[in-house]
């Protein structure tokens, strides 16, 4: 079967172009599998990110056949076609530059207070619906699929940001006000739209977004 | 030239802990990362950590026996002691980073939220919402708020060192292309630990090519029991993109489950009482006599609990857990109804064997210090489920406060600081083989000879694999990309995965007996005396593996 991939190399600046290469039949493949393929047998110059294989660690989002998802959960079938996540910048074939995100962490003090004399006894009561934002992986997915997102647009964070803030937002511990927060990074564009997506099916519009809009005392 | 207080190396959890406890005592830290800081085999874990104290009926001293006794004797006595005494104080620091641990109604960390994870003889382990995936954004979030300097996409190729002590990291920036040296008056490994050396058949993330191991050997620094590698007992068998994924802990058969042999008989029952060594030791007498199932496993046969209320409870609360998620993906959903037998085989999972360290981290190099997996000493020949973690917070913490002690402390001469040696992998290098080749190799070398039973010729086979892998090493081709180059990656890795392997198979062969995770086909039993295994670099560079007592 065949597989293209887009090839993007950052010392010639040059648009991208798409390569296509011959696959073996393989039980239920992977497009992260036709990517190992790839690499391993015929082109060990491409660039793709993984870590893990399976579905945990968030590293393997790209474009495929033109929706974003996680390589590693997708089936390869013949003619797919896979790119790098869309609205964020590349540094070669499909990886995409993450090292912003560490430093926005610091920028968004998206972390809970140095608790004072917090330890294992503290009585704490975690909200339930907090568990289903805690299964983001941090893949991008969803900003590679918001309408509206530009990465370097400091007017409107993003999708992944939103589910950060409703996380601290249900965090018992956490005393920053998440949701003035949200309004200040954009949170009120999302009102009128539900295109983003999510692997681990967190529901980014009905769930983080409208909590982060709310105006109760949840 | 960048001069920092102290450098960690690894971002997963024992990196962090150590960064972030250095940082609390004052030090000007860096934490250096391959890939995102917080991504480490910590982020895929179950996100279970254990500590004792949820009953009344136990204590660290109860928590210390049963990690003794599952370690078959090769324990240290003053690391273990430590971990139990400190294994509280751990966990807190992973709430304080941000994880939330699941509490009872009342909000109380109770008995009621405990679990029993394999081996322990006691309910002692929590968990959280989230698993693995929050604790590694907790990571990342303790290293922003206290201000760690992260740099991420940049790997550690060799220590510096000056008048034997170590003074800062050569690294390579992954992403740029370029060569650096960082100093600092203490650097801390926190590298992880060997899975990817086995893959396919390993469950650890793609970055733990134990390049900690090699970077402590090149420093001067010892190793001990480098030959045990734990196998979780149940990794899946198929399709090809699953292989050694994790499948199922024995803690996870229920009370009715068994294992079959590729033929259907019974091999193995009471798999929930078992822990990983236990079970692993009879799934390789198995394979070793061929009774294998069409993929090369064998059976894990859940089918029996169907028949009885406890064991159908059983499986409720398993699956509600989120467990046998993966055998629901590969096997489909009979399998994962437990309707019909699952095909698992034997996956690296951890690396019990490590630096040789102090209860501070310390090594017998000075100004280098070693925590997490990296690190030797503390499960001995077998590691209990859920102890990783509680390693991580403990000795991280440790580390980190002893090493930025250290480096805050009087000046100890050093000033002489070495040059870094001009490298020869290079973009643009010509040769015969590509790196992924090589590595690849080197993976099956690991799988077929160091893998869950071992013996004296394989063993020596592999060591000769591994003399033909570094001279074909030599020959390596690299392309021309200075910018994100993959093959880049490929070869500096395998510079040290080529050592790392070595030091596995040198001390499997000195280990002339079955103890732990290490099994010998040709020696089936466990000798009369413990030993450590003892693997340095002598000034020839020759590995050297020696056996020294344990006092009883």
């Amino acid at each position: 079967m065949k597989m293209t991939i887009a090839r993007f190399d950052p010392e010639t600046g040059e648009e991208s172009r798409y390569e296509t290469f011959d696959l073996p039949e393989l039980d239920r493949a992977t497009v992260l599998q036709g990517l190992m393929y790839v690499y391993d047998n015929v082109d060990s110059t491409l660039g793709f990110s993984f870590n893990c294989r399976y579905k945990n660690c968030g590293l393997c989002g790209l474009t495929i056949d033109g929706r974003p998802h996680l390589a590693c959960l997708t089936p390869l079938v013949d003619g797919t076609v896979v790119e790098p996540l869309h609205n964020l910048p590349v540094l070669r074939d499909l990886i995409i530059d993450r090292r912003d995100l560490f430093a926005a962490l610091r920028t968004l003090t998206a972390f809970i207070p140095e608790p004072a004399d917090s330890n294992c006894d503290a009585v704490i009561h975690e909200p339930a619906e907090r568990a289903v934002y805690m299964q983001c992986v941090e893949c991008l997915v969803c900003m590679a699929s918001c309408p509206e997102y530009q990465h370097g647009d400091s007017a409107f964070a993003g999708p992944m940001v939103f589910v950060k803030l409703m996380q601290l937002h249900l965090d018992p511990r956490d005393a920053a006000n998440r949701r003035e927060q949200a309004r200040q990074l954009g949170v009120e564009i999302c009102l009128e739209c539900a295109g983003c997506a999510c692997p681990s099916n967190i529901p980014i519009r009905k769930g983080a977004i409208a909590g982060l809009l709310a105006t109760d005392n949840r | 030239m960048r001069r920092f207080d102290v450098i960690v190396v690894g971002g997963g959890g024992a990196g962090v802990a150590a960064a972030v406890a250095a940082r609390r005592a004052g030090a000007r830290v860096a934490l250096l990362s391959k890939e995102p800081a917080g991504y480490g085999d910590t982020r895929i874990a179950e996100g279970a950590i254990t500590y004792p104290g949820r009953s009344a009926d136990d204590s660290p001293e109860v928590f210390l026996r049963d990690v003794m006794s599952a370690g078959e004797q090769l324990c240290d006595l003053d690391l273990v002691t430590t971990l139990a005494r400190d294994a509280e104080r751990g966990v807190h620091d992973l709430e304080d980073f941000g994880f939330l641990i699941r509490r009872d109604a009342d909000g109380f960390i109770s008995d009621q939220v405990a679990n029993r994870s394999g081996g322990h003889s006691i309910a002692r382990t929590v968990s959280g919402s989230g698993r693995g995936v929050h604790i590694g954004v907790s990571l990342r979030a303790a290293c922003a708020r206290e201000g760690v300097s992260v740099i991420e996409d940049c790997m550690a190729v060799r220590l510096l060192t000056a008048d034997e002590r170590v003074v800062g990291v050569q690294t390579y920036d992954l992403v740029m292309g370029e060569w650096q040296a960082l100093h600092a008056r203490t650097v801390i490994l926190a590298t992880g630990g060997t899975g990817w050396l086995y893959y396919p058949h390993t469950d650890c993330v793609r970055s733990t090519t134990g390049d900690g191991f090699a970077l402590a050997l090149e420093a001067g620094a010892e190793l001990v029991e480098m030959e045990q590698v734990q196998f979780l007992p149940f990794g899946l068998t198929h399709p090809d993109s699953m292989m050694g994924i994790f499948c199922a802990e024995p803690g996870h058969a229920g009370p009715y489950g068994r294992l079959l042999d590729g033929e259907g008989s019974v091999v193995l029952e009471g798999l929930r009482n078992l822990n990983r060594a236990q079970v692993t030791r009879v799934m390789a007498q198995v394979m070793k006599e061929g009774r294998v199932g069409p993929h090369g496993g064998l059976f894990l046969d859940l089918r029996p609990n169907l028949e009885h209320p406890d064991g159908v409870a059983a499986r409720k609360t398993i699956v509600k857990g989120g467990g046998f998620k993966g055998v629901r993906a590969a096997y489909g959903q009979q399998a994962y109804s437990w309707k019909e037998p699952l095909e698992v085989l034997p996956t690296a999972h951890y690396h019990m064997g490590g630096v040789r360290v102090d209860v501070d981290g310390r090594t017998n190099t000075p100004g280098l210090f070693a925590a997490g997996a990296v690190q030797g000493g503390v499960h001995g020949g077998n590691r209990l489920g859920s102890v990783a973690l509680t390693e991580i917070f403990v000795f991280g913490r440790r580390a980190g406060e002893a090493a930025a002690r250290e480096a805050l402390g009087p000046c100890h001469g050093a000033n002489n600081e070495s040059t870094p040696q001009s490298p020869s992998i290079f973009p643009g290098r010509t040769g015969r083989f590509r790196p992924i080749q090589l590595v690849r190799r080197l993976q099956k070398v690991m799988w077929e000879h160091a893998g869950p039973l071992r013996d004296e010729n394989g063993i020596g086979a592999g060591l000769r694999e591994l003399d033909l892998l570094e001279e074909d090493y030599a020959d390596i081709s690299i392309g021309p990309a200075k910018r994100c180059n993959p093959e880049m990656r490929d070869a500096l890795e395998l510079q040290l995965m080529l050592l790392t392997a070595r030091a596995i198979l040198a001390s499997a062969l000195e280990r002339r007996e079955s103890r732990g995770a290490h099994l010998r086909a040709d020696f089936p039993d466990r000798g009369p005396q413990p030993y450590r295994t003892v693997t340095r670099l002598d000034d020839q560079r020759r590995l050297n593996v020696t056996q020294d007592r344990i006092r009883a």
